[in-house]
C-alpha cells in the first residue's frame, strides 16, 4: 500500500487549519506539520487531529522551512497543502488512483481561488505542483515561490509528470483581512527581492516578482519586471499567460491604451483562445474611444473556448463579463434593446454577478412601468431561485421601484433565508404603496435588542413625517435622539421635526434648540433618501419647503443628485434649478449641461435642448461620450420634426422633406 | 564721367500697376524709356504723366525686338529693366551708389522676389536687370528673353535693392501665361531655353502632365551650375510632386542635394514630398538639414523662409501628426518669431494646444509667452476664435493685444472687436462702439452698419433694426441682407410676412437668415454670462425659423435641410470619434 505524507509549514493559522487538516486526515498517512513561529493556537489545534507538529526557526527562507519537513515524512509519497486550503471530498478517489501509478513521479493538481472583489466574488482556476514521491535528492530551492519540480527533473531526467484536474483544491486565502494582507505582500515583496538578487536570470521567479508588484499596485515597476522576465522565454512556458495578464493590464491600469493594445495583439498571436486577452483588449479600446474595435474584442472573448485551467483565467472574461461590457457599449450607444439583451446573457451565465442584474433592471424602467419589467425579467432570466428573487427585489428596492419591490420580496420571504434587513425594505415598500398598518406592524416587530432596532426606528419616524403625524415624530425623533447615531444624522432629525411643525403652523416646546445642518456624506445619503421617499409620494410642498429651510447653498454639494432626483419625477423646473446651482459652482462640467439640456427636452424646447447638448460637447473634451452626440442628434430630430409640422400647416400641398430613415 | 541710369520699360494694359511702379523707380532713373506694345486703356495717359519718351511698337510677339527697341531709346549709359507688376525696393543704397562701389563691373543681378506657388511665401532669385548701355548686350528670345553678354563682362549678384512683383489676380496672370504660351508654341520646339519656357509656362497654368516632359527635356540639356538650372530642379521636383510621382521627385532631391549639399530649398522641398506621404519621421530629417543649412548666397532660385520660417513650421506640423505636442509646440514657436506674418504656425499652434487643453488657457499662454507681438497676428487669432465659435475669447484677444500697444488701435481692430461684442452677448457695448466709430469717422462701412443692425436684433428691438436695416445700402448682398432682417423683423413685430421685393432673390434672402441662425447657434458662452447672453441667441434663432418656416415652402425646406446637414456632421463626428459604422 503507498504511503501518503501530508507535509505543510504554517504560521499563526488557527482560524483555517482546521478544516485543512480535516479534509485530509483520512486520506493521509501521517500529517507533518512545521510551525516556524504562531503565537496563537495553531499547533494546539493541529495535534489534537493528529498532527505531528515540530517546531522550526524562521530565517526568511520558505525552502528551508519546507525542506525540512520532508525530511520529517516517511511516505511514499508527498502531499503539500497550505494552512487556509482545503481538499475537494470529491478528489480523494482520484489522488489515491494517482499515487499508485508506477509510472507517475509527481502531479499538477487543480487549485480553486476564491477572490472578492465589492460587487461580487470570483473563482479562479490554475494549476499547482503539490504531488509527488518522496525522495531525498528532491528538495526546494528559491527563498520564495519555492519550487520543487526543477530539482526532480535534474535528478531525474526522464521523470514523469502529469497533470491531474481530478485532483483539486480550494484556496480560501485571498478573502484575508487587508492589512495581512498588506504584510504578507510586503514579505513576499521582500523576500523575492532577495532571491533575484542571487538568482538574476531565473525568468519564473522575476515573473513571481513582477506578479506581486501587480498585485500591490505598483504598476510602473511591475512592467520592466514582468517585460524582462518574458524576454526570450518559450511561448508554451506554463506561466507566460499570466505574466502577458499581468503586464498588459499594468499598462491598463496606468491607461497607456495604445501600449496594452500593441501587446494584446502580441499575446493573441500566441494564446489566440484566451480569453483574458481578449476582454483587456475590449477594455483598452474603449480606453481610446474606439468603440467598433471593443465590440470586436468582447465577442472575440465570448467566443473563445473553455479556458485550459494553467491560464487562470480570470472567471467571466469569456461570458458574463464580456456580456457586461457588451451591455454597457450598447446602453452608451443608445441601442438599449441590445443593452437589454446583452445584460441578460451576463445574468443567465452567473446569475451572482449583481452590477449586470443592476443595470439591467435600471433600463427596463421598473418604476413607471412595472408589469412590463416583471415580464421582460421572467422572460430573460427564467430564474425562480430564492436569491435571484431576493436580489431582483433588494435592486428594485434601491431603484426605488416600490410597487414591484414589494411584489418580489414578498416572494422572497416565503423562503427561509429571508434576512432582517429585506424585512425593513418590505416594510417600507408596503408604506409607499399605502399599506401603513402592515408596514408599522413590521418594523414594531423589531425590538430594542435587535441589531436593526434603529433602522426600523428611523424608518418609522420617516413615515410618521411624511404623513405628517407630528405627535409620532415627536416620539420617535426621541428615541433616535437617545441612540447611537452619529450627531449629523440627529441634527437633521430635529431639522426634520422643526420643519414639520413649521410646515403645520404648529409651535414646538422652547426647550427645543434650533438644530445646525452640516452636509456630510451620512447626511447626503440620508437626504436623497427622504427627497425620493416624498416624491414618489408626491409630497413635493413639504419638499420645497424643506429645501428652504436647508437653503441651496448648503445643498450645493449634492445639487447634482437632487436634481436628477427631481429630474426622474417629473419636476423638471426644480430639477433645472438645481442643475443651475451645481453648474455655478463646476462651470465645466459637461454633465451638467447634459442634464439641463434634458430638462429642457423633457419639456419639448428643443432648441433650447439642442444648444445644452451642443455646449456639454464644447466644454471638456475628455467628457465626449457617444451618449452626448447622440442626444444632439435625437433633440436636432424632434427640432426638424416640429418645424416638418409647423410648414406642413401653413403649406399643405407641398411635400417636405422626409425624415431620414436611421434610427432616431 | 558721372554714370547715368534709364529705365526701359514694355507696357501693356497695365493701368493698374504702372503709377506703382514707376513711382518707386523715379528717384533712382535719369530718364524714362516706356515702350507701348497696344494697350487699349490708360497705360500711355498714366506713362506721359512720368515722362516724355512714351512709344509706341508695333507686335510682333517678339519681347526681344521690343525690349531692344526700348534700351535704344535711351541716352543714359546704364540701363535698368522692370516690368509694369514691380516694384523697386530698399533702395536704400540706391542703384548710383551700386555702380560707384562696382566700377568694374558691366552688369548686376537683382533679386527678384515673386509669389511662390502654394507656400504664402516668396520665391526669389538673380535676375539681370541692371547693365550698361552697349550695343554689343543685346536681348535674344522672342519669349524668356536673355540678355546676350560678350564673355569678357563681368556680372555681379547683389542683394539690395530689391524688385517686387506683385501677385496679380489669377485671371490675369493666366491670361499672361496662356499668351506666352501661345507664343512659345510658333518656336523652334527642339530649343532647350523653349522647352524651359514653355514648362514653367504650363506649370503656372497647373498643366503638369504637359509641363513634365518638358521640364525634363530643359534638364537634360542644362549642364552649367546656372539659375536655370536651379529654377528647372525646383520646379520639376513640384511638378513630380503635383502628379504624384514621389519616388522620381525624391530622386531627384538625393541627386541634386549631393550637387549642392547647402541648398536649402531642396531639403525643404524634400521634407515636403515626405511630409505629403505621411512619412514624418523622414521628413523630420529633410527639414532639419534645411534649418541647418545657411541662408543661401544671392545667385541662388530661393523660397524665402526654407531655411528658417517654412521649415520651422512643417518641423511642427511633422511632430504634431506624430503627436510628439511639447516638440510640435517649440517648432511652431521657433517658426513664428522667425516670421511673425506667416500665420500657419500660429493657428496650428493654437488649434493642437486647444485639443488637449481649451482655448481661454491657451490664447492666455501665446500672450504671456510673447507669441503675439504685432497687432495682425492678434487680428488673425481673433477672427480664428470667431471662426469656431469662441466669441468672447476672440474679443479678449483683441483686448490683449490693445493693451499691448496702444498704437494698434485703428478702424480694423475696432470693427472687429464691435463684431465679436455682438456675438459675446454683448450687443449694447457693440452698439456703443460702432456710435463711437460713426462720430470719429463720419461714416462706416456696410460691413459695421450691418453688426449694427445685428445688435439691435440680438437685442430685441426689432422696430429700431428695421429702420437701420431699411438704411442699408450697397452691393446686393447687403441688399439681401437687409431683406433678410426685415423679413424676420416684420414677423416679429406685425405677426405676418411682408414679401420679397422683385429684384431680390429668395434663395439669397434664404442664404442669409440661415447664416445668422448658423451664428446663433454656435455660440459658445462664457460660464460667467451664459443666463443672460444664451437667451439673446436662442431667441434670435427661433426668430429666424419662425420666418423660414412660414416664409414658402422652399424657405421651410431649405431649413429642414440646414438642420439635417447639421445631423448628419454630427453623427459622423461621432462615428469617427468612436469608430462607429
Amino acid at each position: 500500500m503507498t504511503k501518503l505524507s501530508l507535509c505543510m509549514i504554517v504560521k499563526d493559522e488557527a482560524d483555517t487549519i482546521g478544516s485543512c487538516l480535516e479534509s485530509v486526515r483520512d486520506l493521509v498517512d501521517e500529517m507533518i506539520v512545521v510551525d516556524t513561529g504562531s503565537i496563537d493556537d495553531t499547533p494546539q489545534i493541529a495535534e489534537k487531529l493528529g498532527a505531528k507538529v515540530h517546531h522550526f526557526q524562521w530565517n526568511d527562507d520558505f525552502s528551508e522551512a519546507r525542506n525540512y519537513s520532508l525530511q520529517l515524512a516517511q511516505g511514499d509519497w508527498i502531499l503539500f497543502l497550505d494552512a487556509d486550503e482545503i481538499l475537494v471530498p470529491q478528489s480523494k478517489d482520484a489522488l489515491r488512483q494517482g499515487i499508485t501509478d508506477p509510472e507517475v513521479e509527481g502531479y499538477f493538481i487543480k487549485i480553486l481561488n476564491q477572490l472578492d472583489y465589492d460587487n461580487h466574488h470570483e473563482i479562479r482556476a490554475d494549476l499547482v505542483f503539490r504531488l509527488f514521491r518522496n525522495r531525498k535528492e528532491y528538495r526546494f530551492q528559491h527563498a520564495i515561490h519555492e519550487q520543487i519540480l526543477d530539482s526532480i527533473l535534474e535528478n531525474n531526467p526522464k521523470a514523469v509528470i502529469r497533470v491531474n484536474e481530478n485532483i483539486a483544491i480550494w484556496h480560501t486565502g485571498f478573502r484575508e483581512h487587508r492589512i495581512q494582507a498588506k504584510d504578507k505582500r510586503n514579505r513576499n515583496l521582500r523576500l523575492l527581492q532577495r532571491e533575484l538578487e542571487k538568482n538574476p536570470d531565473n525568468a519564473m521567479l522575476r515573473y513571481h516578482y513582477g506578479e506581486e508588484l501587480f498585485y500591490a499596485k505598483r504598476y510602473a515597476e511591475a512592467i520592466p519586471e514582468l517585460r524582462k522576465a518574458s524576454a526570450g522565454l518559450d511561448p508554451h512556458t506554463h506561466f507566460v499567460p499570466k505574466l502577458l495578464r499581468a503586464l498588459i493590464t499594468s499598462h491598463l491600469m496606468l491607461n497607456e491604451y495604445e501600449t496594452a493594445l500593441q501587446l494584446v495583439k502580441f499575446g493573441i498571436l500566441h494564446l489566440p483562445f484566451f480569453a483574458d486577452l481578449h476582454y483587456i483588449g475590449g477594455l483598452a479600446s474603449l480606453g481610446i474611444g474606439d468603440y467598433s474595435l471593443a465590440r470586436t474584442y468582447f465577442n472575440n472573448a465570448i467566443n473563445t473556448p473553455d479556458q485550459p485551467v494553467h491560464y487562470a483565467s480570470v472567471n467571466g472574461t469569456h461570458s458574463f463579463l464580456s456580456y457586461y461590457q457588451l451591455g454597457i457599449i450598447a446602453e452608451e450607444l443608445m441601442e438599449y434593446g441590445e443593452a437589454i439583451n446583452e445584460y441578460a446573457k451576463a445574468v443567465r451565465a452567473n446569475p451572482n454577478f449583481t452590477p449586470a442584474l443592476e443595470k439591467l433592471i435600471a433600463l427596463l424602467n421598473p418604476r413607471r412601468a412595472p408589469g412590463e419589467t416583471k415580464a421582460k425579467l421572467e422572460a430573460l432570466l427564467r430564474d425562480e431561485s430564492p436569491l435571484t428573487v431576493l436580489h431582483i427585489g433588494k435592486i428594485l428596492f434601491q431603484q426605488s421601484a416600490f410597487g414591484l419591490a414589494l411584489e418580489y420580496l414578498e416572494k422572497a420571504s416565503k423562503s427561509r433565508e429571508f434576512p432582517a434587513e429585506a424585512n425593513v425594505w418590505k416594510a417600507v415598500c408596503l408604506f409607499q404603496q399605502g399599506q401603513e398598518e402592515e408596514a408599522a406592524a413590521i418594523l414594531r416587530s423589531f425590538t430594542q435588542d435587535h441589531p436593526l432596532f434603529i433602522n426600523a426606528a428611523f424608518e418609522q419616524f420617516l413615515n410618521h413625517w411624511l404623513k405628517k403625524d407630528l405627535e409620532q415624530v415627536a416620539t420617535f425623533r426621541q428615541t433616535l435622539l437617545n441612540s447611537s447615531l452619529p450627531s449629523d444624522i440627529k441634527q437633521l432629525i430635529l431639522i426634520l421635526h422643526q420643519l414639520l411643525a413649521k410646515h403645520l403652523s404648529q409651535a414646538l416646546p422652547e426647550s427645543d434648540e434650533t438644530a445646525s445642518f452640516t452636509l456630510s456624506p451620512s447626511c447626503s445619503a440620508a437626504l436623497s433618501y427622504i427627497f425620493i421617499r416624498a416624491l414618489d409620494l408626491s409630497e413635493i410642498e413639504l419638499i420645497q419647503h424643506l429645501i428652504k429651510e436647508l437653503s441651496m447653498e448648503q445643498l450645493t454639494d449634492i445639487s447634482k443628485e437632487l436634481g436628477t432626483v427631481f429630474h426622474k419625477y417629473g419636476y423638471f423646473e426644480l430639477a433645472a434649478d438645481f442643475f443651475k446651482h451645481y453648474w455655478k459652482k463646476h462651470p465645466n462640467s459637461s454633465e451638467c449641461y447634459y442634464l439641463l439640456a434634458q430638462t429642457h427636452e423633457e419639456q419639448g424646447r428643443h432648441l433650447e435642448a439642442s444648444t445644452y447638448y451642443r455646449l456639454a460637447l464644447a466644454c471638456n473634451k475628455d467628457a465626449h461620450r457617444p451618449q452626448y452626440y447622440q442626444a444632439l442628434i435625437r433633440s436636432y430630430r424632434h427640432l426638424r420634426q416640429q418645424i416638418t409640422e409647423k410648414a406642413a400647416q401653413y403649406f399643405p400641398d407641398h411635400p417636405l422633406p422626409v425624415q431620414p430613415s436611421k434610427e432616431v | 564721367m558721372q554714370p547715368t541710369i534709364g529705365l526701359a520699360m514694355i507696357v501693356h494694359n497695365d493701368q493698374d500697376h504702372l503709377a506703382q511702379c514707376l513711382e518707386s523707380v523715379k528717384g533712382q532713373v535719369q530718364e524714362m524709356v516706356i515702350v507701348d506694345i497696344g494697350s487699349t486703356d490708360e497705360t500711355k495717359a498714366i506713362a506721359r504723366q512720368y515722362t516724355d519718351k512714351v512709344f509706341e511698337f508695333s507686335w510682333d510677339d517678339d519681347f526681344s525686338a521690343a525690349r531692344n527697341f526700348s534700351i535704344d531709346q535711351l541716352t543714359t549709359s546704364w540701363v535698368l529693366i522692370m516690368n509694369a507688376d514691380e516694384r523697386l525696393e530698399e533702395t536704400t543704397s540706391g542703384l548710383e551708389r551700386l555702380l560707384t562701389q562696382h566700377p568694374d563691373t558691366d552688369a548686376f543681378c537683382l533679386n527678384l522676389y515673386q509669389n511662390a506657388p502654394d507656400h504664402e511665401t516668396e520665391d526669389t532669385f538673380p535676375d539681370l536687370r541692371l547693365f550698361r548701355r552697349d550695343p554689343d548686350y543685346r536681348f535674344e528670345g522672342r519669349v524668356y528673353e536673355t540678355l546676350q553678354l560678350p564673355a569678357t563682362a563681368k556680372c555681379l549678384n547683389v542683394t539690395k535693392p530689391i524688385i517686387h512683383r506683385i501677385s496679380t489676380p489669377e485671371s490675369l496672370s493666366r491670361a499672361k501665361h496662356e499668351r506666352n504660351l501661345d507664343i512659345l508654341q510658333r518656336m523652334d520646339s527642339e530649343s532647350s531655353l523653349v522647352h524651359y519656357a514653355m514648362g514653367l509656362e504650363l506649370f503656372h497654368l497647373k498643366q503638369y502632365e504637359e509641363a513634365l516632359p518638358h521640364l525634363q527635356k530643359a534638364l537634360n540639356s542644362t549642364q552649367s551650375d546656372d539659375i536655370l538650372r536651379m529654377v528647372l530642379i525646383r520646379y520639376l521636383i513640384r511638378c513630380l510632386n503635383a502628379l504624384g510621382k514621389h519616388a522620381e521627385a525624391i530622386g531627384i532631391c538625393i541627386r541634386e542635394t549631393k550637387r549642392y549639399p547647402d541648398y536649402c530649398d531642396l531639403h525643404f522641398e524634400g521634407g515636403v514630398i515626405f511630409e505629403g506621404k505621411a512619412e514624418y519621421p523622414l521628413a523630420i530629417k529633410w527639414f532639419m538639414k534645411a534649418v541647418e543649412c545657411p541662408r543661401p548666397a544671392p545667385g541662388y532660385f530661393h523660397t524665402v523662409g526654407t531655411e528658417s520660417f517654412l521649415s520651422l513650421y512643417h518641423l511642427g506640423f511633422c511632430h504634431e501628426m506624430k503627436k510628439e505636442y511639447p516638440k510640435a509646440e517649440e517648432y511652431y514657436q521657433q517658426a513664428i518669431t522667425a516670421n511673425p506674418h506667416f500665420y500657419k504656425p500660429l493657428q496650428r499652434l493654437f488649434l493642437m494646444k486647444s485639443a488637449l487643453s481649451d482655448p481661454s488657457t491657451v490664447l492666455n499662454a501665446l500672450f504671456d509667452s510673447e507669441m503675439i507681438q504685432t497687432t495682425d497676428q492678434a487680428l488673425f487669432l481673433g477672427e480664428l476664435l470667431f471662426d469656431i465659435g469662441y466669441y468672447r475669447l476672440a474679443n479678449r484677444c483683441l483686448e490683449k493685444a490693445l493693451q499691448k500697444n496702444q498704437a494698434a488701435d485703428t478702424y480694423l481692430l475696432q470693427q472687429r472687436l464691435a463684431r465679436y461684442e455682438n456675438y459675446s452677448g454683448n450687443p449694447e457695448k457693440a452698439l456703443h462702439r460702432i456710435g463711437q466709430l460713426r462720430t470719429s469717422y463720419e461714416t462706416v462701412d456696410p460691413e459695421t452698419a450691418t453688426e449694427e443692425v445685428m445688435a439691435l436684433l440680438l437685442l430685441g428691438d426689432y422696430p429700431a433694426a428695421a429702420e437701420k436695416a431699411s438704411a442699408l445700402s450697397g452691393p446686393d448682398q447687403l441688399a439681401e441682407t437687409a431683406t433678410a432682417i426685415l423679413t424676420m423683423t416684420t414677423l416679429a413685430t406685425k405677426n405676418t410676412l411682408s414679401g420679397i421685393p422683385e429684384n431680390t432673390k429668395e434663395t439669397a434672402v434664404v442664404e442669409r437668415i440661415l447664416s445668422i441662425i448658423e451664428r446663433c447657434l454656435s455660440f459658445i458662452p462664457d460660464s460667467e454670462s451664459l443666463s443672460e447672453t444664451l437667451p439673446l441667441f436662442i431667441n434670435l434663432a427661433s426668430l429666424g425659423i419662425r420666418t423660414l418656416t412660414a416664409l414658402s415652402p422652399e424657405s421651410a425646406t431649405a431649413l429642414i435641410r440646414f438642420i439635417d446637414e447639421k445631423t448628419d456632421t454630427i453623427r459622423q463626428l461621432m462615428n469617427y470619434k468612436f469608430n462607429l459604422s
